[in-house]
This record gives C-alpha cells, sequence and structure tokens, in this order.
C-alpha cells in the first residue's frame, strides 16, 4: 500500500498500469493447459494401474470409460470395447447383484462403497474371476458407477490350496487315535478331536471355547502342566508329562500328554494318550513279577536250608566214623556242600536273585575253610587280590566248588613239614575274560602224578573247569626246588542256554 | 513528469455497445461453454423486466441458472464469500452480472474466490489474484462506475469498515453487453450520481500520472459527452437518445481509468464510504472542484484541455481566472443536478478528518494523483468540502 516513499508510488504505479509480474489480460490458456497435463499424467496413472478401472452409465449400463488395464485384461481393444454394455462382460447370472446396487439412489457426496465377487467375459468368451469394488458418482446430474476390478485367479487357486491343506491336517488332527486340543495362551481349549470326546466323556461343543486344559487336571498335578505358557512363545520346546485328568463322571484317567507350540503363534498343540489300560497292565506285571521273586527267593533260602541240613547230617554221621581216611572224605563233602550253600545263601539276599558278588564269596568261603582246617602249629597266610565281579548261579557254584577244592586240598598238602605258608587268591577281569589264580608257596606236587590221580578232588577240579568252558593250567615246582603250585583258570561267563 | 518515457498498457474487455446488447447474453455465455450459469444482481433489479429477458435468453439456450440477489448498495466480503458459496454449491460455471456497480464488483469477487479458493480480503491491493476468474459476463444498467469494463472492484470490508480495492487484470469481464436500454428504469437521483461517478472517472483518469495517449482520447470524449447530456438526461429520464450518450461516456470513462487508473478524489471518497453507507457517486460529487481546487497548479494545462472540453469559454482569462472559471462551472453543473451538498449535511463529523486522511493515503488510487499530498493536505480538502 502507498507509504511515503515515493519510490513505493511508483511500483505501485506500475502494477495499476497492467505492468506487474502477473499481470496479463485475462486468459484461461495457462491454467487449461496446466489442467490438461495433470489429467493426462492421471490417465497414465490409471492405465498403469493392475486393476481394471470401469466408468459406467447406470441407466444404460453402458461403459463409458475404462482403463488400459481394464481392456488389456479382457482383450479388447479400446474402440471395441468403448459404450458397450457392462452386461456383456460380467456373467449373467451375477447381473442381478450389481442392478440391485445400481438402484439404490445416492446423493453426491455419498462415499458408500460395495465388493462384489463375480467373473468378467474376456473377448474369446473365457472368464476371469475379479473382485470389484463399486461405488456410485454423479456428473453433471447423470448417475455413474465406478467400478475397480482386481483379479482374483491366484488368490482364488491359493485359497484352494490352503482349503485342501486344511482338510488334510484337520483329517490328521480329527483321525488321530490320540486326543489332540489346541490351547489358547490363556490354556483354553479351542479345537478338540473326536478322541478328547471319548476321553473326557464332553461332547465338542461344551469344551471349544468353553473349558481350559485346567478343568480337567487333577488338582494333584495341576502344577505340572499349567507352567507350559511360561515356555517363551517360539521356542519350540517340546514337553512330556504323564498326569492325571478327571472326565465328566468323576473317572479319573491316567494320560500321557505331548505339548509342543504351534510356531509363529502362542498357541500349542497338545496330544493326550489315554494310558489308564496299559498303565493297569503293567501294574499286574509287576506284581506277578515280585510273587515269582518271593519265590525264588524262598527257593534259594530253602535250598540253603537243605544243603545246611545234609551237612548237618553229614556231621551226625561223623561220630560213627573211625576210619580217618572216610572221616576226610566227609569232611571235604561238607566242605563242598558248603560252598554251595553259602552260593544260595548269598543269592537270596542279593537284589536280583541271579548273581551274586564273587570277590565276597570267596572271602566267606575261604573264612569257612581257615576255620574247618585249623592248624595249631602252623601259621597260614591268606592274601586276596579280588576285583569286584558279579557272577550268575550257573557260573559260581562250579568256580565256588573249584576254590573249595583247591584251596582245602592246598591246606590239607601244600605246607606237609612247614610252619607258616601263604595262599593267594587272585580273581580279575581282563580282556572280557576272568582270570582265577590260586597259587601257595607249599611243598608242590608231582604233576605227573596229578595226571595219573584218581583223587576226587583234582577229578573234580577238572570237570568243573570243563563245565564252566574254562581252561585250566597247573604249574608246580616241586621237581625243582620245592616253591609251591599255582592253578589259573581262565574262563568266561558263558551266556547258558535257558533251561526250561 | 515526462510521462511519454513511460510503458503504457491498455487492456479492455470485449464488449458490444449499443441497443440490444444485453440480449446476447445467452449466446455469449453459449460461447462460453457455461452449463450452469450464476446470476448476481441486486434487489432492485429483481423486479424489473431485464431480469426475466435475461432468464429468457437463457432458457432459450437450454442453460440452467440460479440468481444471486443479497448484495447491498456497497458490496460486502461476506456477500461476496456467500455468492461464492452459491456458485460451487450449484456447480456453476459462468457468472452473469447485471445491475450496477454493487452486483459487479460482487460478481468479480465471486469469481476469483471460487477460482482461487481464497477469502475475498485476501486479494486486497493490485496484482494480487493468481488465477482469473471463471468467464464473467457482465451488463450494466447504470451509466457511472465502468465496473462492466474495468479492473477494479470495490468491496466492504465489514469488520474494519473500510472499502478495500481489488485491482488486477485477471478481474476485467470476459464480455461487457452494454445496453443504454437498460439504464431507462434509472431515477433522476441515481443518474446524477452515477452521471458525475462517471465525470470524475475521466476527470481522474486525464490527469493521472498513468495517463496516456489512448486513454486521453477517451477521458476527454467522455467528459465532453457527460457534461453536456447530464442534465438534459435528468430532465429527460425517458430520452434514449440521452441515455445513450451518458452511457458511451460512461464506457469510455471506464476504459480511461481501467487504464490509466483514478486520484484523490476516488481515494477520499472511498475513505469516506468505509465510514458512512454514502452513495459514492455523491461523495465524488461533493469532493470534486475542492480536489481539483488542489491539484490545478500540478497539471494547469490538462485541466485547462479539460475546461474546453466542458464547452467552458476562457478566453482572455488569467490562469487563476481560467480555474476559477473551472471551479465554477462544476459548482454550477452540481447545483443543476441537484448533487450540491456538503459533508456536514451527510452527517460527516469534522473529528473523522484524520482517519479518513489516513486511510485514503492507504487507497492505491491515491498513487496516480498528479499531485502528491500529505494527510494535513487531504484534512483540509475535507474541512474544505465540509
Ligand atoms: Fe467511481
Amino acid at each position: 500500500m502507498p507509504s511515503d516513499d515515493y519510490q513505493e508510488w511508483d511500483t505501485l504505479r506500475e502494477k495499476i498500469i497492467g505492468l506487474g509480474e502477473h499481470s496479463i489480460q485475462k486468459s484461461y490458456y495457462p491454467k487449461l493447459q496446466e489442467q490438461l497435463k495433470e489429467l493426462e499424467r492421471f490417465k497414465t496413472l490409471l492405465d498403469h494401474s493392475n486393476d481394471a478401472i470401469f466408468l459406467i452409465e447406470v441407466v444404460s449400463g453402458k461403459l463409458m470409460d475404462l482403463n488400459q488395464s481394464a481392456y488389456n485384461q479382457l482383450n479388447y481393444e479400446y474402440s471395441d470395447i468403448i459404450k458397450r454394455s457392462i452386461w456383456d462382460l460380467i456373467i449373467s447370472k451375477d447381473h442381478s447383484e450389481f442392478k440391485k446396487i445400481f438402484t439404490i439412489s445416492n446423493r453426491a457426496q455419498d462415499e458408500s462403497k460395495w465388493t462384489l465377487e463375480t467373473q468378467f467375459l474376456k473377448k474369446d468368451g473365457s472368464v476371469i474371476p475379479m473382485e470389484v469394488s463399486l461405488s456410485l458418482v454423479i456428473f453433471s446430474g447423470e448417475k455413474y458407477s465406478v467400478m475397480v476390478a482386481r483379479d482374483i485367479k491366484e488368490r482364488l487357486i491359493a485359497k484352494e490350496a490352503l482349503k485342501k491343506s486344511e482338510d488334510y491336517y484337520r483329517a490328521i488332527f480329527e483321525n488321530s487315535s490320540a486326543g489332540m486340543i489346541i490351547l489358547e495362551k490363556d490354556t483354553t481349549i479351542s479345537l478338540a478331536n473326536s478322541e478328547v470326546e471319548s476321553i473326557t466323556n464332553y461332547p465338542r461343543r461344551e469344551i471349544e471355547g468353553r473349558k481350559t486344559i485346567k478343568y480337567f487336571l487333577s488338582p494333584d498335578n495341576l502344577e505340572d502342566i499349567t507352567g507350559i505358557h511360561k515356555t517363551p512363545v517360539g521356542e519350540s520346546v517340546k514337553e512330556e508329562y504323564e498326569t492325571d485328568i478327571i472326565d465328566r463322571y468323576g473317572n479319573k484317567k491316567h494320560v500321557f500328554i505331548t505339548l509342543a507350540p504351534i510356531p509363529r503363534t502362542d498357541k500349542h498343540l497338545a496330544s493326550i494318550l489315554d494310558i489308564t489300560d496299559r498303565k493297569k497292565a503293567e501294574e499286574k506285571i509287576k506284581n506277578s513279577l515280585k510273587e515269582k521273586e518271593v519265590l525264588l527267593q524262598e527257593i534259594h533260602h530253602r535250598v540253603k536250608n537243605n544243603l545246611q541240613i545234609i551237612s548237618s547230617l553229614l556231621n551226625l554221621q561223623t561220630s560213627n566214623i573211625r576210619d580217618p581216611l572216610d572221616l576226610e572224605i566227609f569232611q571235604e563233602s561238607q566242605d563242598r556242600i558248603k560252598s554251595m550253600a553259602l552260593i544260595h545263601e548269598q543269592l537270596y539276599r542279593s537284589r536280583d536273585l541271579a548273581s551274586i558278588n564273587f570277590a565276597i564269596y570267596i572271602q566267606q568261603i575261604m573264612s569257612h575253610l581257615f576255620y574247618s582246617y585249623t592248624f595249631k602249629d602252623k601259621n597260614i597266610k591268606l592274601k586276596l587280590e579280588l576285583e569286584d565281579i558279579n557272577l550268575e548261579i550257573d557260573t559260581a557254584i562250579p568256580c565256588g566248588l573249584i576254590i573249595n577244592e583247591v584251596v582245602s586240598n592246598c591246606l590239607k598238602h601244600a605246607f606237609k613239614g612247614k610252619n607258616s605258608g601263604e595262599i593267594k587268591i587272585v580273581f580279575k577281569e581282563e580282556k572280557g575274560l576272568h582270570h582265577l589264580t590260586i597259587s601257595d608257596n607249599g611243598i608242590g606236587f608231582p604233576l605227573k602224578k596229578m595226571e595219573k590221580s584218581t583223587s576226587l578232588g583234582l577229578k573234580l577240579v577238572q570237570m568243573l573247569v570243563d563245565q564252566i568252558e574254562g581252561e585250566l593250567e597247573i604249574d608246580s615246582k616241586m621237581e625243582v626246588n620245592n616253591s609251591g603250585t599255582s592253578f589259573y583258570i581262565k574262563f568266561q561267563e558263558l551266556q547258558y542256554k535257558k533251561r526250561i | 513528469m515526462v510521462q511519454e518515457n513511460y510503458l503504457r498498457k491498455f487492456v479492455a474487455p470485449e464488449f458490444i455497445y449499443g441497443s440490444g446488447a444485453r440480449l446476447l447474453a445467452g449466446r455469449y455465455a453459449k460461447n462460453l461453454a457455461a452449463k450452469k450459469v450464476l446470476i448476481v444482481t441486486d434487489p432492485e433489479v429483481m423486479n424489473l423486466n431485464i431480469l426475466v429477458e435475461l432468464e429468457g435468453v437463457l432458457i432459450e439456450q437450454g442453460l440452467e441458472y440460479e440468481i444471486y440477489s443479497s448484495i447491498s448498495p456497497n458490496s460486502r466480503d461476506e456477500e461476496v464469500m456467500n455468492g461464492s458459496e452459491v456458485f460451487n454449491s450449484e456447480e456453476c460455471n459462468l457468472i452473469i452480472a447485471l445491475g450496477g456497480g454493487s452486483p459487479m464488483d460482487c460478481a468479480k469477487g465471486i469469481g476469483i474466490v471460487s477460482s482461487n479458493r481464497n477469502h475475498i480480503l485476501e486479494f486486497e491491493g493490485v496484482d494480487q489474484v493468481p488465477l482469473p476468474s471463471p468467464p464473467l459476463i457482465c451488463i450494466p444498467t447504470t451509466a457511472g462506475t465502468s465496473a462492466d469494463v474495468s479492473q477494479f472492484a470495490i468491496i466492504l470490508d465489514s469488520i474494519k469498515k473500510v472499502k478495500i480495492a481489488i485491482i488486477s487484470k485477471t478481474m476485467v469481464p470476459d464480455v461487457a453487453l452494454i445496453d443504454p436500454f437498460t439504464t431507462l428504469t434509472m431515477d433522476k437521483t441515481l443518474t446524477a450520481h452515477t452521471g458525475f461517478d462517471a465525470l470524475v472517472h475521466s476527470f481522474e483518469a486525464y490527469v493521472s500520472n498513468a495517463s496516456s495517449h489512448i486513454t486521453n482520447l477517451h477521458a476527454l470524449d467522455s467528459i465532453r459527452l457527460i457534461s453536456s447530456h447530464i442534465l438534459p438526461t435528468i430532465t429527460d429520464l425517458q430520452n434514449q437518445q440521452f441515455r445513450s450518450k451518458m452511457m458511451l461516456g460512461s464506457l469510455e470513462a471506464g476504459l480511461a481509468f481501467s487504464n490509466a487508473s483514478l486520484g484523490l478524489i476516488h481515494a477520499m471518497a472511498h475513505s469516506l464510504g468505509g465510514l458512512l453507507d454514502l452513495s459514492h457517486g455523491k461523495s465524488n460529487a461533493i469532493l470534486m472542484e475542492h480536489v481539483i481546487d488542489y491539484n490545478f497548479s500540478e497539471v494547469p494545462e490538462k485541466y485547462l484541455k479539460i475546461a474546453r472540453a466542458m464547452g467552458i469559454d476562457q478566453n482572455g482569462l488569467s490562469l487563476g481566472e481560467k480555474k476559477d472559471s473551472l471551479l465554477n462551472f462544476i459548482k454550477n453543473l452540481k447545483k443543476e443536478a441537484g448533487v450540491d451538498t456538503s459533508l456536514k449535511k451527510l452527517g460527516v463529523r469534522e473529528e473523522d478528518f484524520q482517519s479518513l486522511a489516513l486511510k485514503a493515503l492507504q487507497d492505491p488510487c491515491i498513487v496516480t494523483n498528479p499531485r502528491r499530498p500529505s494527510a494535513e493536505d487531504i484534512e483540509e480538502i475535507y474541512q474544505n468540502a465540509f
């Protein structure tokens, strides 16, 4: 506006005359061009849209305009399709749906939109499934419909594939012999199969979305399973529980539950196996086994008792025997019986009733033998180097007898004319074989004589070694320097055939 | 001022002058691609046959139209905004202004508000309108304002109580249909007021420091036509011959001032019009000889040519006597036409002079006045017209 400044007045005067920057005789042309350009840009935009866009005059159903994508998708040339009736382009069974929308009265400002799925007809008569978004507009008092259509062929294929895959997994889920449930984050059961119905005795509709897994758990082991959702989502940790659930009628059922998180969700899949019957059978077997164990224990006990009775009977009879040789035979027999009885005693005390710790056994039999053959004038030492080895009854009895025979023979003969001596027993395992060595530092004895020996003791040893399929080596230094005898037996614990 | 060295421009709308021009409105609207026309007019015209005629020619062309007539004698900002609302909501695309200065200024305002989507007061000043208005056809019914050919629109800022001037070539109408027949309905007073407005347009355009040879031709011819026909017309309102001369004078005045602009009389009259709801023509008339008295010494030879165009015999007079004879002639003309009143009689108070003067200094019309006034100068002129 004018001020005191003459310069400013001059500038303003120039503008009033019409020499200002924007001052041009009124012309619409620049604006028109700008708007045409804008329209051109907009048309390009529409043409390059993937969606097919149609403008339809509602009264006539005629296609007043469409974008390039629209006529390309329908395989038409622009000039062939423009002004065509929309009813030529949509399969006839859907016409009524469109007409229903076309007859809705609307105002210019109404922004309602409708979405329909239909099939468009291409020029060659083939169809394209499309999703159409419809709106009604009014230009210059004339009602038009703007239709934006999108090809949904791919989507339908994907949908079909998804449905197939869903059916497939649903069949697996439904027909699993285990009860299957899907647990929501808050442990609500959102889906259950028919097996769940038979386990819980509830119809599905009373379970799905209505009950949580806790509802079925017996209060005793509620803790076990409710921790499941403490597992962070996404961690694929499978958890297994053996627990009890209570069915509709209050029956307790023993179940095996496997819980696994469903990837990329906060849900879990649980399979429930009713193992009540199996559990019962197991219990039965366990009980019957227990009965048998008791029985076996009893048998070992009785065998041991019987052996003791035999030993006692032999003892009683010895009072009538005068011949020291006979007495010795009796004594030997008693020792043999004792060695067997000891095994049975140890067996019925053992945990498994089938094998005994042979090191302990050797100590017991030694203490017995050294007691039997007490020598007032001799000092015989016993040296044991024993590994903890268990032997089953079939090996233990022959082995026990072997030790009994060898050691008692030794005690009787090896230290004749000697005041002291040592007996050494080594029992060890090496390279899968048992090695038993019984040696003394006594007087030794002639090997040749032994081969022809008819004494029961040595025959018995040989026989017992054969029985356990072992190898026997006897070494005596009698001929050289009277430096003792050693028995070395190498054997393996054999798998004996089952006896009936 | 050596005006020949300055660039000068001349812009005028396409215009048709003559009896029956008004009836071409339908054809022009059609040629300008009208679909729906907004007729902007005033309550007075609503009762006249010329509106019925206009509706008829539009219907003849198959054009729809809407009428907007809520316009006071001095068009106001909210009337422009309301009119623009009607234009948009009725989806009009062309405006026909039918009436005097007020409806035509309002129509110009509606046009630029609609195309630029901005409040009317935002366009105040010179060359402030970016986009031209939709096609505008003007059919003036008064012989004075010349808004039908000018780049001016005067709108009342109803809050600040000031008339603002919007000056832009984008507001020059597309077509002016200047038909003397439409002026037959004016009464004595209106004829006198609009006649003096036109006369002041020519005076100010002629002495303007932005005048040019072309504007001068129109200005002087207009002064000759109006000064010789204003009194006969007032005494014979139905004389078509006189009305035609007045209309032609007004048209030439419009062509002159639209391009050469105005001066101190209009600046001061606009200021007055903001304060009191006065007739624009009457305000001009009151101030006329007082401003000429003030300006005379700056461009005496121009005033002497004006005196000659008015047919005043100044032979043998000194310059001072010549000036007095011009001023006396004007005073006498005013008296005969019945517009010889004073500011006091109109209700202006002396204490208003200072603010009136400051407002006048802010009016764009003032920059083309041949003599640059101070605020005190303007106050003194108001005092003289008191
Ligand atoms: Fe004016």
